[in-house]
């Protein structure tokens, strides 16, 4: 148990650490709960902003599971555990694991690897080096890396673009949804094994590295 | 610094500083050659040319980008944006390299160092295009907060707050969408 913070109508949660590793663990509950205790939650920007800083030290926050979370960090590791509301991450070398994002999604990481279970609304995944795996999400897509391997599952709803240079790209497309695929590619091979139509459309480039869309 | 000399205050260039990265050059070198690549080099030059429309300086180019100087935040966003959609009219053929350019802006004073620029904010504007996705052009809210509803056809996307080594405080960074 650590201390706990009221949560004004609207406010977002920003915690923005250096090296320290961020958990936030959405669940039933109106406040929030962070751990270590002695760790103070400000507010800013007229009640918009519940922000909590810290450099090396770890931090745990239990969060509504309806809480919109913006992580901030150079190398800290970042955990999203449970649901939360929507989110944006940005770290340069830290890897990003969320369980389930309710609404939009943005995620950036130079070198650190990307990995989300479910995304209930649109989302953009962005990594130089690192590796993206979005198991299912509802909305768009736009998933770009240089040299990591991408894999995907959508849900056929909304576009889905992926961009890599020498990476893979797996898509894997709901049932009984029909992709139109827009293919582009140098050197690298391209396969599609699910029906095609008009359901959504699937933009997929890569220079050297090779696409496969399947039927989940 | 000898005793008793005086300190001269170095000269600034208040404005926006631009990156652009051309990401994917050294494969597409690699697999083309040379040539395809010096032809690549040449088309993105040009379409940045047209997009700045000599608003701006171009104050160093980087090999597969660019250091950018605009006295105005607005003509940068505006020049930025501009880049991005010539690129995007441009045939998209399977085989074709796709031109992948991703552009961070930060609006701040930046040492003039001869013809160069250096300092605090364009060390930022360098660290912001390192989290720009092909395609998109980021600004740092220092942007935002000069752009004074100048450009009512482009809104700004907020992606979140940056880290960024050695600097003390997080920069919030948007995404600038004209539709």
């Amino acid at each position: 148990m650590g201390t706990i913070f009221a949560i004004p109508e609207g406010a977002r949660l920003r915690v923005l650490t250096v090296s320290g590793k961020v958990r936030v663990t959405g669940e039933d509950r109106i406040d929030i709960d962070i751990e270590p205790a002695e760790r103070n939650i400000e507010t800013l920007e007229d009640g918009h902003i519940l922000e909590t800083r810290s450099r090396s030290k770890d931090l745990h926050l239990h969060v509504p599971t309806w809480l919109n979370v913006s992580v901030g960090t150079i190398s800290g590791d970042v955990n999203l555990e449970g649901q939360v509301g929507s989110v944006k991450i940005n770290t340069v070398s830290g890897k990003v694991t969320i369980d389930r994002a309710n609404g939009d999604a943005d995620i950036r990481s130079i070198s650190g690897s990307i990995s989300v279970d479910e995304c209930g609304g649109r989302c953009r995944a962005n990594s130089k080096t690192g590796k993206i795996d979005l198991g299912h999400v509802a909305g768009a897509i736009k998933a770009h890396t240089m040299s990591g391997n991408i894999g995907l599952g959508t849900a056929g709803a909304d576009e889905v673009d992926v961009k890599t240079i020498s990476g893979t790209v797996e898509v894997l497309v709901d049932e009984g949804r029909a992709p139109r695929l827009r293919f582009r590619t140098i050197t690298g091979r391209t396969r599609c094994d699910c029906a095609q139509g008009s359901d959504f459309e699937i933009k997929a480039s890569t220079i050297s590295g090779s696409v496969e869309v399947r039927e989940r | 610094m000898t005793a008793g000399a005086t300190k001269v205050k170095a000269p600034t260039a208040e404005g926006a500083v631009v990156f652009t990265d051309l990401t994917g050059f050294s494969e597409f070198t690699a697999i083309r050659g040379d040539e395809a690549a010096l032809e690549m080099l040449t088309l993105q030059e040009r379409l940045l040319r047209e997009a700045m429309d000599a608003r701006g300086r171009i104050v160093k180019n980087l090999g597969d980008g660019f250091l950018l100087w605009f006295p105005s935040v607005v003509d940068a966003v505006d020049a930025a944006l501009k880049l991005q959609e010539k690129i995007d009219e441009l045939p998209a053929e399977d085989g074709d390299m796709p031109m992948w350019v991703r552009i961070g802006i930060n609006y701040g004073r930046p040492i003039l160092h001869g013809d160069d620029l250096i300092g605090h904010d364009v060390n930022v504007a360098a660290r912001i295009v390192d989290f720009a996705q092909s395609g998109e052009v980021l600004v740092s809210q220092a942007c935002t907060e000069n752009l004074a509803d100048e450009l009512p056809d482009v809104y700004f996307d907020e992606v979140g707050p940056v880290v960024m080594k050695g600097i003390p405080d997080a920069v919030t960074l948007y995404r600038a969408v004209r539709p």
